[in-house]
């Protein structure tokens, strides 16, 4: 399967680099640092809430820095020539990628499960809320590396596509702030579309349909628009 | 469908970057068992004319096709037809070569039991067999080379597409990537661009020459080369006056003085010879062919001639003519836009 093999191809480049160890060590640094920091309650309940507060500012840095090498760096190379001249269809060449980003930071993740133990052997750990957090922690980060691929997409330089792809993420960090300003009608529309307020949700064990169903949009959007500017080479003639 | 001896048709072909045109209704085809060597000067089209052939780029006008199929309507097809060796070589540097060759092998849908050797068949073509764990990144410019010819051909295309195939190599190198495209040649289809004259005489049976996106000349070396008429002579003497001086030493004015007077002739220079020799470059006015004069002079002077020729026109010669009145067309128009291949 052409995606797979994209993917196999792209994972194992961020291993062959010190990419993967960089980024996989400083993201278990701050995350172990945010667990042992706010790990209990004031009841002394363990819990993960204090983890998830800080993440979509974290992850606004680790998600373009995973992405944007990957199509940034094959425009500026100009390996992108024969990648796409190869008998693939570009949206198995951003899906590849994009799995291959996907990957490295669902290892990111897993590696922290080993904190949730620990906390969990230090004081009851309400399950429900712990897995729902996961997976809003999961989406989210699909989310960013979505964006963050976008970015990369666009130009030929890494750097442009980091603070692009920075800069987005960032603003779905801003966007809550935001909220308070707003006309009360405006307010539940943008409450819906802010994505940290997903998590903190998903953190407090509600796992709402209508979450799951934006965030996995969200992070759709990011890639179609991948794939167009991938395709749009032979469009503009 | 039986495959159509037409394996690379272009038709009309015109590609435009905003206001620049590289390409300009281009028109050729290649038959199965043909090397084309495509000829120009930098940033002439040849690349994006590749580029286009290879789905990579969208003409503005005009159609290519590979093997009967449009490179616009069915890019796959097309795709899983050639090998494409794009300029400069980009490969991933990061792996090592048996690494990257397995992945283009998984790409190409290369049936998993024969990847091996296919990769080992394409690794002692390239002669990259001894260096196949090494990572691309770590390699000379040459063996970088041979790794992009060697990922072209693994799937054994119908096609084969080479930019700039032998450039970075070293003389030996280039020799061995020249028969082996010679080779390749026998059965397949070959286009390699190149603004290296020699190679296409050796490697190529045809040739097309583009200068600024535009067909200039298109046919074999050969003929090529014997279209463009000389008017130039070479004649050699013996100066040191024979054996034991039993002749007068030649003098230099005396021979050129003689030989400018001649009819027909519009110059004549020294050259360069051995030593104890006289050489000259003759010039005709055009009309006359002087080989007959100037032999007949040898003997009414007793010359001791040593060598006279007719020199022929150097593919180089015919390139610039062709090249240059672009070049110079352009100038007068005030228009030379800064092209890119």
């Amino acid at each position: 399967m052409n995606v797979w093999a994209i993917a196999k191809r792209d994972f194992g480049s961020y291993f062959r680099s010190p990419i993967a160890y960089v980024v996989l060590s400083i993201f278990l640094l701050l995350t172990g640092f945010l667990f042992w920091n706010g790990a209990f309650d004031t009841q002394s309940r363990a819990s993960m809430t204090a983890l998830f507060g800080p993440m979509p500012l974290i992850l606004s840095f680790f998600a373009p820095a995973i992405t944007m090498g990957l199509l940034a760096d094959e425009r500026g190379t100009g390996s992108i020539e024969l990648l796409t001249t190869l008998p693939l269809r570009d949206w198995e060449i951003i899906l590849g990628k994009y799995l291959a980003a996907v990957g490295l930071y669902t290892l990111g993740v897993a590696l922290t499960l080993p904190y949730v133990v620990t906390i969990a052997k230090l004081g009851p750990l309400d399950l429900g809320p712990a897995l729902a957090g996961y997976l809003g922690l999961l989406l989210m980060g699909y989310v960013y590396l979505a964006i963050g691929l976008m970015a990369s997409a666009f130009t030929r330089h890494q750097i442009v596509a980091f603070i692009v792809g920075l800069g987005l993420c960032f603003l779905f960090f801003l966007w809550s702030m935001m909220i308070p300003a707003l006309p009360r009608g405006l307010k539940v529309v943008a409450q819906y579309l802010a994505v940290d307020r997903h998590l903190r949700q998903m953190a407090d064990g509600q796992l709402d349909p209508r979450s799951l169903v934006y965030l996995l949009s969200l992070a759709a959007l990011p890639l179609v628009i991948a794939w167009q500017s991938l395709e749009s080479r032979r469009w503009t003639a | 469908m039986p495959e159509p001896r037409e394996m690379i048709s272009v038709d009309h072909l015109t590609k435009r970057y905003g206001p620049h045109t590289a390409v300009n209704d281009i028109s050729f085809s290649v038959d199965k068992g043909q090397v084309l060597g495509f000829l120009g000067p930098n940033g002439a089209g040849k690349s994006t004319t590749m580029k286009i052939l290879t789905t990579f780029l969208s003409p503005t006008a005009g159609r290519a096709r590979i093997a009967g199929l449009d490179v616009w309507d069915h890019p796959l097809e097309v795709r899983r037809k050639i090998g494409y060796l794009p300029e400069d070589t980009p490969l991933y540097k990061d792996m090592a070569i048996a690494e990257y060759l397995a992945f283009v092998c998984e790409v190409r849908k290369l049936p998993r039991s024969s990847r091996k050797a296919a990769v080992r068949r394409v690794a002692e073509q390239c002669g990259i067999a001894d260096v196949a764990g090494k990572p691309i990144g770590s390699l000379s410019r040459g063996y970088r080379q041979r790794v992009g010819l060697a990922q072209a051909l693994v799937h054994e295309p119908d096609v084969l597409i080479l930019d700039e195939p032998t450039s970075g190599l070293d003389p030996n190198q280039i020799v061995e990537i020249r028969q082996l495209i010679r080779d390749i040649g026998r059965d397949k289809t070959v286009i390699l661009s190149t603004h290296i004259l020699p190679e296409v005489n050796a490697t190529c049976g045809r040739v097309i020459i583009i200068s600024d996106g535009r067909l200039v000349a298109d046919g074999k070396p050969d003929d090529l080369m014997a279209s463009e008429k000389t008017n130039r002579y070479r004649v050699l003497y013996a100066s040191d006056g024979g054996a034991g001086g039993a002749e007068a030493a030649l003098d230099e004015k005396v021979v050129q003085g003689k030989l400018a007077a001649l009819p027909g002739v519009k110059s004549a220079t020294r050259y360069d010879s051995e030593s104890k020799t006289l050489g000259f470059h003759v010039t005709s006015d055009g009309a006359t062919d002087l080989r007959r004069p100037l032999f007949q002079c040898a003997v009414d002077e007793k010359w001791p001639l040593l060598e006279l020729d007719r020199m022929e026109a150097s593919l180089e010669e015919v390139f610039r003519r062709l090249t240059r009145n672009d070049a110079d067309e352009n100038a007068a128009a005030g228009a030379k836009p800064g092209a890119s291949s």
